[in-house]
């Protein structure tokens, strides 16, 4: 066990199993009764007072070629390390050569505090000007700071972090020049457990031909679906870090390469606490693909097996963004799905032996979905209450979709489904005006930006300005931030488990580089803990490492949790 | 595809295929049928109160006009590299809305020309709500069940517009008033437990399935439904026996492996699960990979067949008014708009076969045939065709290509048997025709064309049997019945 300085110790010491059984079953009693009191959400929308003026651009040609449809993601990370969590905006571009005017680009804005945001976009030099549609945040080199990596349609781009609020990009030297490939989600990961961050890369199709004649819908435009013939699915690639700046492309070595798909979104996570980390891609009308990792880096495709490929009636979906998450705080990480209109958003269920359950109708977690495009999610616990809550972010794909159907519409209200304990709720109507926002939502993250121990939501709207929700509900549970700092595991702590344990109730969360629709949050962790003031310890499964175990601390406070080293100061 | 007619004729050999002609001195029994109408009309609305989804009495209608449709053609845009996307766009647009501008015209001649039968209004409604017009498509709807009140089908229209646009309870209630209209009304209580099951309500669902399973013939999607209900309630050896009893019933019904895949896995069941999974990989591969799964680029071709579609529909309409002359044009239409679909010509061959001119039916046939090469249906019509046109050499050599290309359809069997018959040739190979045929199909038709080579060959105690299995699965129908007392006699 680990020292602790900065943790205070707790009076309540369990002494024996019946006692300590007597006392969870009263405590769980009492936080069941109090727990519907957290539950009031409440979100404004705070864009204007940000200062952000930052507005997406799709490239649309009049071409409708299937890229503007579908860009873009964002991230949330802290480029600059100073405690506030900072926003980088994926953009579009133009598909001509040669556009009138300077090219759509991507932005910074750096966190200023009180709300406040300020474009440093030049003085970063990440002003990217790639057709951008997937974005992750991990520290490849292990100096210490966060890099981003740029899954662009067209050249990628590696941006390292120099430290002093600059960004240099490092593609070619790091050999990630070549992929050319419509990109989709992408991620950090330790794939084979030796301390350095790999990089999984998503693609989304291949173009077979030029489309010269636009597809139309009931006489208008329309953007045709990766399933049609002159589109084809492909393969993700994988990438080895070599541990000097470079990688190297291990596609066919490990397994990724071996099936193809129309990636979307991807998360990775260890979906069968076997302490590696595996690979879920999100594929557009195709079977999803869950890559389970051996250990060694090699991976294999589960996903039929799983029983994640296909919805609860055996269809391949829509399948767009993803998240990971123990909904149900048994031990476990379930998967929701965002996928396109006439399909339920899927809540997958752990079932902790390799199989999946779809419990999308049962839990009601896709309830409301079903007319809607759905993109960006989180699994989130926006009141603190002990449970996790889920958002998703919704807009048509088809800009001209009220002309011939009216049931729908081009920009979408984005859904707020509250945990009751045993089924979700929707409470987009009513909570707060941040949702009576109706725009083409693509990416959506979530962070606490305001340092109020809440989580916010940052949505990137397609073609217009992104929206900031500042989370103002009003009786929030108490609550424990964690961000790890490893030393002989990859410096972020990416793919680490970390579990909250208090005397009623144990937490499970894990570091992801790169979830949702294509886009990064989440480095930093997050517990809602409801009434409870007690954390009896904390437990940490570093990636390639050990456990450790953190003893009690406080609630309502962020903890830097160093492996091998207790807190950092 | 063609109902298949109760009566049997000498000439008629596929089932459905070609359809009906109109019986021969039609003048003498349309005489006799004005002056029974009084009489047929009581019958038919007492029949109604038996089956409310019966469509209306023949009631006098206006006096039919011709129709005369546009002749306007709907290209496909083929561009050229160097043609302005906005501009192509903008034609494509023009294409699409005059086909609507016709669908309408079309619908708004059926009105007037019908204005008592609620079919036409079904078909306004119908083509509104491919226009996704939902309010024009239920007032037509409603229009349509003012006329006809018995026609609880058309509350599933109703509701399944309502569950579209998110109106789940507004959608229950159709379908309840539907029930209530005539218990026996297909597909509703499927839907409200479909709905009980979207909603997390499985218990609900399941109750409702169970009801429906005993009510109708066994069907294999309420089998699966209840499969997914009894999983939702986590009864996974009750899932396991539905999703089972759905495959039985419907062998490529992947969904159901899927689910019973699952199941098993739950009940730890580790091969059968594997083995389902397997059966459900193949099967979807299978489905994935069929013509109707791929996604057109472009619209127009798609539209046309719509518009096409709506055409044979006004065509059946005529058709239910004795208007067969009349509906010509239309079915014309239907082929000069949608060239290059065979269902259209195979509906204007039908056509054809009615008014007697089978070397019409022959081309459009081989037309068909031509274009959707794969339907076993075509090349044994085409036999059946020359049968009648008493080219038996080349009936026999049509069917026998039917059976050599098709081997697992029965009709070109059963066809082919026919002819032997008829012709008095080839009478070895008929008992075994007919064997092959009942064992690819046990179906009424095959057993009495098994019962008949039975009787020709003298063996009466097989033709007996054979022909009481006929009677057995389809009773009400009297040609079994005539042959019956035949072979009775004898």
């Amino acid at each position: 066990m680990q020292s602790f300085a900065a943790v205070e110790r707790g009076d309540w010491r369990p002494s024996g199993s019946g006692r300590r059984f007597c006392a969870r079953s009263l405590l769980s009693v009492i936080c069941l009764f109090i727990s519907p009191l957290y539950g009031a959400m409440h979100f404004t929308d705070a864009t204007d007072e940000s200062g952000i003026t930052f507005r997406h651009t799709t490239g649309a040609s009049g071409k409708y070629h299937i890229v503007e449809g579908v860009s873009a993601g964002l991230a949330l990370f802290d480029y600059d390390l100073d405690g506030l969590i900072d926003i980088y905006f994926l953009n579009g571009s133009h598909h001509d050569a040669n556009p009138a005017g300077p090219p759509p680009r991507n932005a910074l804005y750096r966190n200023e505090g009180n709300w406040r945001f300020r474009d440093v976009t030049d003085a970063a030099g990440i002003g990217d000007t790639g057709y951008g549609l997937g974005v992750t945040v991990g520290d490849y080199d292990s100096d210490g700071d966060p890099d981003l990596f740029l899954n662009n349609y067209g050249p990628n781009a590696l941006y390292r972090n120099n430290g002093d609020g600059t960004f240099t990009e490092v593609t070619k030297e790091a050999g990630l020049d070549e992929d050319t490939q419509m990109g989709a989600g992408a991620n950090f990961l330790d794939a084979d457990g030796d301390g350095d961050l790999d990089l999984f890369v998503c693609h989304y199709v291949l173009c077979l031909e030029t489309l010269s004649t636009p597809s139309t819908c009931q006489g208008y435009p329309s953007y045709l679906g990766p399933a049609a013939s002159i589109y084809a699915k492909t393969a993700d690639t994988l990438y080895r870090n070599n541990g000097d700046g470079t990688f190297t492309d291990i596609s066919g070595h490990s397994g990724i390469g071996a099936v193809s798909g129309a990636g979307m979104g991807s998360i990775c996570g260890d979906f069968d606490n076997d302490r590696d980390t595996d690979i879920f891609v999100a594929n557009d009308m195709s079977p999803n693909h869950l890559f389970v990792n051996d250990g060694q880096g090699r991976f294999t495709e589960m996903g039929l097996f799983a029983a994640m490929a296909f919805d609860h009636n055996g269809e391949a979906q829509g399948s767009m963004g993803i998240d990971l998450a123990d909904l149900d705080n048994d031990g476990w990480l379930d998967l929701y799905i965002t996928p396109y209109q006439d399909q339920w958003a899927a809540l997958y269920k752990n079932m902790g032996v390799g199989a999946f359950d779809d419990v999308t109708l049962m839990s009601g977690a896709g309830s409301g979905t079903f007319p809607l495009v759905t993109w960006g999610t989180g699994l989130v616990d926006f009141d603190n209450d002990g449970d996790r809550d889920i958002f998703v972010a919704c807009g048509h794909l088809q800009p001209h979709i009220a002309k011939f159907d009216k049931r729908h519409s081009y920009p979408q209200l984005n859904c707020l489904f509250e945990n009751t304990g045993n089924r979700y709720r929707e409470v987009s109507r009513t909570s707060g005006s941040g949702l009576q926002v109706k725009q083409v939502s693509r990416g959506a993250a979530f962070d606490d930006l305001d340092n109020d121990g809440d989580v916010d939501v940052v949505v990137l709207n397609a073609g217009g300005l992104p929206t900031l929700l500042k989370n103002e509900t009003a009786s929030q549970g108490h609550w424990l931030q964690v961000t790890l700092r490893g030393t002989r595991s990859n410096r972020d702590g990416i793919g680490a488990q970390v579990r909250v344990v208090t005397p009623d109730l144990t937490l499970m969360d894990e570091v992801h580089s790169g979830r949702s629709y294509q886009s990064h949050f989440g480095s930093r962790l997050y517990f809602g803990l409801g009434p409870r003031t007690e954390i009896t310890r904390i437990e940490v499964d570093w990636i390639g490492g050990e456990r450790e175990v953190f003893p009690s601390t406080p609630v309502d406070r962020h903890l830097v949790l160093v492996e091998g080293q207790g807190t950092a100061p | 595809m063609q109902k298949r007619p109760k009566r049997r004729r000498s000439n008629r050999v596929v089932a459905g295929h070609p359809p009906r002609r109109p019986i021969r001195g039609a003048k003498w029994i349309l005489g006799g049928a004005i002056s029974l109408g009084l009489l047929i009309c009581v019958m038919l609305s007492l029949y109604r109160k038996d089956d409310p989804t019966a469509e209306s009495p023949r009631l006098p209608q206006r006096e039919t006009e011709t129709f005369s449709p546009p002749t306007r053609l709907y290209h496909v845009i083929v561009p050229n590299s160097s043609d302005d996307p906005e501009a192509l766009l903008e034609a494509q647009a023009k294409l699409v809305a005059e086909m609507r501008s016709e669908a309408l015209a079309l619908v708004k001649h059926l009105m007037t020309t019908f204005p008592l039968d609620e079919n036409a209004d079904i078909l306004q409604g119908d083509i509104y709500e491919d226009l996704r017009e939902d309010t024009l498509s239920v007032a037509a709807w409603k229009q349509a069940l003012a006329k006809n009140p018995q026609r609880s089908d058309l509350y599933e229209k109703l509701g399944r517009v309502a569950a579209a646009q998110g109106n789940q309870e507004q959608a229950i209630a159709y379908w309840n008033q539907g029930l209530q209209t005539n218990a026996n009304t297909p597909n509703l209580r499927w839907l409200i437990a479909n709905v009980y099951h979207i909603r997390g309500e499985p218990a609900l669902a399941a109750d409702l399935l169970v009801q429906e399973c005993m009510l109708s013939p066994p069907a294999a999607r309420n089998y699966f439904l209840l499969g997914q209900c009894y999983r939702q309630l986590q009864q996974f050896e009750q899932a396991a026996v539905n999703y089972q009893k759905a495959v039985e019933i419907s062998p490529d019904y992947y969904n159901a492996y899927y689910g019973l895949a699952h199941v098993c896995r739950m009940m730890k069941e580790t091969e059968r699960a594997k083995e389902a999974l397997e059966k459900f990989r193949a099967l979807k591969q299978r489905a994935d990979a069929s013509e109707d799964r791929q996604i057109p680029i472009e619209e127009i071709t798609q539209t046309r067949k719509r518009l096409a579609a709506y055409y044979i529909k006004a065509y059946k309409l005529y058709l239910r008014h004795q208007k067969i002359r009349p509906g010509e044009p239309l079915l014309e239409r239907a082929v000069a708009i949608a060239p290059d679909w065979a269902l259209c010509l195979e509906k204007l061959a039908a056509h054809h076969y009615r008014l007697e001119r089978p070397a019409e039916a022959m081309k459009l046939y081989r037309q068909a045939q031509h274009l959707d090469p794969n339907q076993p249906m075509y090349a044994v019509n085409i036999g059946t065709l020359y049968r009648q046109l008493r080219r038996y050499d080349l009936a026999e050599k049509a069917f026998r290509q039917a059976i050599r290309r098709f081997p697992s359809y029965s009709p070109g069997y059963r066809e082919l048997i026919l002819l032997n018959l008829k012709t008095d040739k080839n009478l070895r190979e008929t008992l075994s025709l007919a064997q092959r045929a009942v064992q690819l199909k046990g179906t009424a038709d095959n057993y009495y064309t098994l019962s008949k080579v039975h009787h020709v060959n003298g063996n009466g105690h097989a033709a007996l049997s054979a022909i009481e299995k006929a009677i057995r699965l389809d009773p009400g129908d009297l040609t079994y019945r005539s042959f019956d007392a035949i072979i009775r006699r004898r």
